[in-house]
Parts: C-alpha cells; sequence; structure tokens
C-alpha cells in the first residue's frame, strides 16, 4: 500500500515529476527554479550587452525593472505549487490513515466471520461425529444389542439429527432475513395449533434426553394473526434451547394464556401458577394486554445474571460475540434467540426472559390479537 | 473384584449414549452427567477411577472443570481424558497442561479407538 500512495520521486525528470504532483509545469516548484535561473541568466546577459551598445542608464533600469516583474511572477508561482502541493499531501496523509482504518476494520471483520463460521462447522460436525459414533457402535459385530438399546441407540441419532436441522434451518431464515426475503404471510389462526405441533415436534429431542417436555393452554385464547412459518421458528427455537439448558429428569412446559388488559399479567400467572411473573415488576411485563403470553419454562442450569441483558442479540452482533469467544456457549443459541426476537418483534410483541442460575429459565413472548 | 468407575461429562446426547453403553459392555460402571456443575458436584461426592471430559458444555468449559479438579487435593488424583471436537492445537496443549492425561478430538478416532484409549488408562 505504501508503494502505491506515495511513488518515488525522479529527481532529474521535471515533468514527469509534475504529473506525479498533480500541477501544471508552469506551477511546478523545480521547473520553475529552473526557468528563474535561466531568466536570471539570459537578463543579465541582455542587459550586458544593451548596456555596452545603449549607454543611457534609463534603459538598464528599465530592464532591471522588467526582470525584478518576471520574477516576482515566477515567485508567486511557485508559491501556489507550493502551497498545491502541501495541501495535496496533507490530503493523501488524511486518506491514507482513513484507508488504515478501514483496512484493519475489514480484516477484523473478516477475522469474526472466519471464526463464526468456525464455530458453525464445529456445532454442525459435532452431532454428526456423535451419529457416526453410535452408528460404529450398532455396527459392531460383538455387541448383540437388545431391542431396548437398539430403540436407545435410534433415539440418540434422532436427538443429533434434529440439533442438526434446527441449526440448519436458523442458518437458511438468517440468511432470508440479512437479504431482506424473510417475508410474513399473515392469517388469522389459533396459536394452539402451532404449540401442540412443536410439542410434538420436540417430544423426541427432549425424551432421549431425559428431559419432560409438555404444555398447558388456557381454554380461553383467541385467534391470532400471525405468520404460522415463522411463529413455529421462533418456538422452536425457544424449546430447542430449553432442552439444551436443561440436563437429565428436568422438566419444560410451554404454557399460553389471554391477557385481556394491561397489569393484568399477574393474576392470570397466579391462576395458571406460571411462577415468574408473579412479582416480577418489570414495567414490559405489566404493558402486556389484549394479547397472548407464550412462556416456555424450564427448571435447567439458569442464566447468570451478567449474561441475562446479552441475550437477544442482532444477528450481527451474534457474529461478533461469538467471533470473539473460543469456546463457550454453543453458537446455535445465539442465532435462535436472535430469529425469535426479530420474528416476534415482526409480530409486534414483547419477548423476554425470566432466569436463575441452578433455578432454571422462562422465555416469554407475547402477540396481541388482531 | 470392584468395578472400576468411570464418570463421562458430555452433553452430547448420542455420544455420551455410545461411550456409556459401550464402556458398560466393557465391564466399568459408568456415570453420564451432561453439565459441569453435575460432574464437579459428582466427582466431589464419589471416587472415580477415571473421568472423561468434553470441552464445550452448556454451563462451562472443560478446561474449567479440569483445572477445579486439579486444585481440589479430594480430586486432583483421578486421571482425566479430554474427548472433544476441538482438534486445534492450542487447545490440545492447553489440556494436556492442566493435567489431562490425554486429549482425543473425536474426528481422529473411531469409536473403538477412543474405548481402548480409555481402558488402556483404567488397566
Amino acid at each position: 500500500m505504501e508503494d502505491i500512495l506515495q511513488p518515488k520521486k525522479n529527481q532529474f525528470n521535471i515533468i514527469k515529476q509534475c504529473r506525479e504532483e498533480g500541477l501544471p509545469l508552469w506551477e511546478c516548484p523545480n521547473f520553475l527554479f529552473l526557468f528563474t535561473g535561466v531568466i536570471s541568466v539570459v537578463s543579465m546577459g541582455t542587459a550586458y550587452l544593451l548596456a555596452s551598445y545603449y549607454f543611457p542608464p534609463e534603459i538598464v533600469i528599465v530592464l532591471i525593472g522588467l526582470v525584478s516583474f518576471v520574477m516576482v511572477v515566477i515567485s508567486y508561482l511557485v508559491n501556489q505549487g507550493i502551497v498545491r502541493i502541501t495541501q495535496s499531501k496533507k490530503e493523501l496523509r488524511k486518506s491514507n490513515e482513513a484507508l488504515s482504518i478501514a483496512l484493519t476494520e475489514i480484516r477484523k471483520e473478516k477475522k469474526m466471520r472466519e471464526n463464526f463460521t468456525t464455530m458453525l462447522v464445529h456445532d454442525l460436525r459435532s452431532p454428526l461425529e456423535a451419529v457416526r459414533l453410535i452408528i460404529e457402535l450398532l455396527q459392531e459385530k460383538k455387541v448383540s444389542l437388545s431391542s431396548k438399546d437398539l430403540h436407545d441407540s435410534l433415539m440418540s441419532i434422532n436427538h443429533s439429527v434434529a440439533n442438526i436441522l434446527n441449526l440448519i434451518t436458523n442458518l437458511l431464515d438468517i440468511t432470508k432475513f440479512e437479504r431482506g426475503r424473510f417475508l410474513l404471510h399473515k392469517r388469522i389462526d389459533d396459536i394452539q395449533k402451532i404449540i401442540t405441533l412443536q410439542i410434538e415436534n420436540f417430544k423426541i429431542l427432549a425424551l432421549s434426553k431425559g428431559v419432560k417436555l409438555s404444555s398447558q393452554l388456557a381454554d380461553n385464547l383467541p385467534s391470532l394473526l400471525f405468520d404460522e412459518y415463522a411463529l413455529d421458528r421462533a418456538l422452536a427455537n425457544l424449546i430447542v434451547n430449553a432442552i439444551k439448558f436443561t440436563p437429565a429428569k428436568g422438566e419444560i412446559i410451554v404454557q399460553a394464556v389471554y391477557v385481556p388488559k394491561g397489569k393484568e399479567v399477574e393474576k392470570i400467572a397466579k391462576h395458571y401458577g406460571i411462577k415468574w411473573f408473579i412479582n416480577s415488576s418489570s414495567p414490559s411485563i405489566a404493558s402486556i394486554s389484549n394479547s397472548v403470553l407464550v412462556a416456555v419454562t424450564d427448571n435447567g442450569i439458569g442464566i447468570p445474571k451478567d449474561k441475562l441483558d446479552k441475550l437477544f442479540l442482532t444477528f450481527s452482533q451474534v457474529i461478533t460475540a461469538q467471533g470473539t469467544v473460543k469456546t463457550g456457549i454453543p453458537l446455535g443459541t445465539g442465532l435462535g434467540l436472535s430469529i425469535a426476537k426479530a420474528i416476534i418483534q415482526a409480530h409486534r410483541g414483547i419477548i423476554g426472559v425470566f432466569s436463575q442460575e441452578n433455578q432454571g429459565s422462562s422465555f416469554y413472548f407475547s402477540i396481541p390479537t388482531a | 473384584m470392584n468395578k472400576k468407575r468411570v464418570l463421562i461429562i458430555e452433553d452430547e446426547v448420542a455420544l455420551l449414549y455410545a461411550l456409556q453403553s459401550r464402556l458398560s459392555l466393557e465391564g466399568f460402571e459408568v456415570e453420564a452427567v451432561s453439565t459441569g456443575k453435575d460432574g464437579l458436584k459428582l466427582i466431589q461426592e464419589k471416587k472415580f477411577d477415571l473421568l472423561v471430559l468434553d470441552i464445550i458444555l452448556p454451563d462451562t468449559d472443560g478446561f474449567q472443570i479440569l483445572k477445579q479438579i486439579k486444585e481440589n487435593p479430594k480430586t486432583k488424583e483421578t486421571p482425566c481424558v479430554i474427548v472433544s471436537n476441538l482438534a486445534e492445537k492450542d487447545n490440545i496443549d492447553r489440556g494436556i497442561s492442566l493435567g489431562a492425561k490425554d486429549y482425543l478430538p473425536k474426528s481422529r478416532y473411531h469409536l473403538n479407538e477412543i474405548i481402548d484409549k480409555i481402558k488402556s488408562f483404567l488397566e
């Protein structure tokens, strides 16, 4: 870069040098100094010759006056040239600095993208490696498998495959989001359908980890205006995360209630036993009204306080966050929550989480009635 | 003779299952957990002859667990083997320098080889 922006100067080729500085010949200092020299020598010679033929001093004075005038014009031009060179040097330095800052940014971004890809490949490879090892286990001749063993092996494979598929679907969705092609086709429909379907979808994923997954739906849920695929994905991601962070023997429950008016969440939560919403004192919870509230609650490992506000990131923040850490929370989590957030916000709903370490978490969202 | 006891800390259900069922077949008593917290709790409570540890876990990373185990006089003698997807040299070096007996990147081994390695530390 240095070479292109600051080319080496050829001290002897004045025309080339002027072109490099971006100046016309008559403003180029080196040319003008040379020119001054020539003028001085010629004018002195002429003055000498004229003076030897025409003695009157007036002529010599006029000549000296003329030469001085030419010199002043030349000095002015030299000054102009120097000012312009200094300016262009300054601009050059400025654009040089801007370029190197941009270059550093690009390098940083590239590094983050690379780390992101590494994490991604890792997240995809990890369940695949596990599937490979299970297949090896099934292929071993000396192991005679009971039907229970076979069932358990297949459950494990199912678990890994479900995780891979969820991650791939998230990646496709994100690509659509980033290109502005994640279009919502909202229709009036029942949210119960979505919840029941997702519970059915992920029952095996939960079961293969020894986690119980169930639902509790209020009888008075109104129909809502929503995009079926989008809401499927939002809920699926909350459930997959809950399974991921709930150890064996844990429980996950998906609850849906109707909140007719503001500040009524607590009353309704008490009625249905949704513990995190009781005494929550959160203004965003109190603001939920004329909406259906869906909560995915687990009794898993919970989330440390300092990480709670860093959960719902945008895609680019996920890339930055994942790009700067080597190990930690698996990538799928960050992507899933950022997708869920984008979807719920596109439905004018709110999304949030209650959590306590070692107690569990409750991820919730609301969808207003049409 | 008492059965040798192995603790596996691994969050990938399928791998946990493969290791657990294969090691049980080899005649070891295997306990398996999927979080670092449960693993640390269990290793304080019971004595194990070997710990099989994953690096990326939902609540912490395997390096932290290894460090805590090696710092605790009660557990520091328990041999640990890391079985992880992270195959970079700096991760392997880190695991070994923290006191792991071996570091097995999953992608480079067949199930049998992993089991053989684990067995070699229990003999």
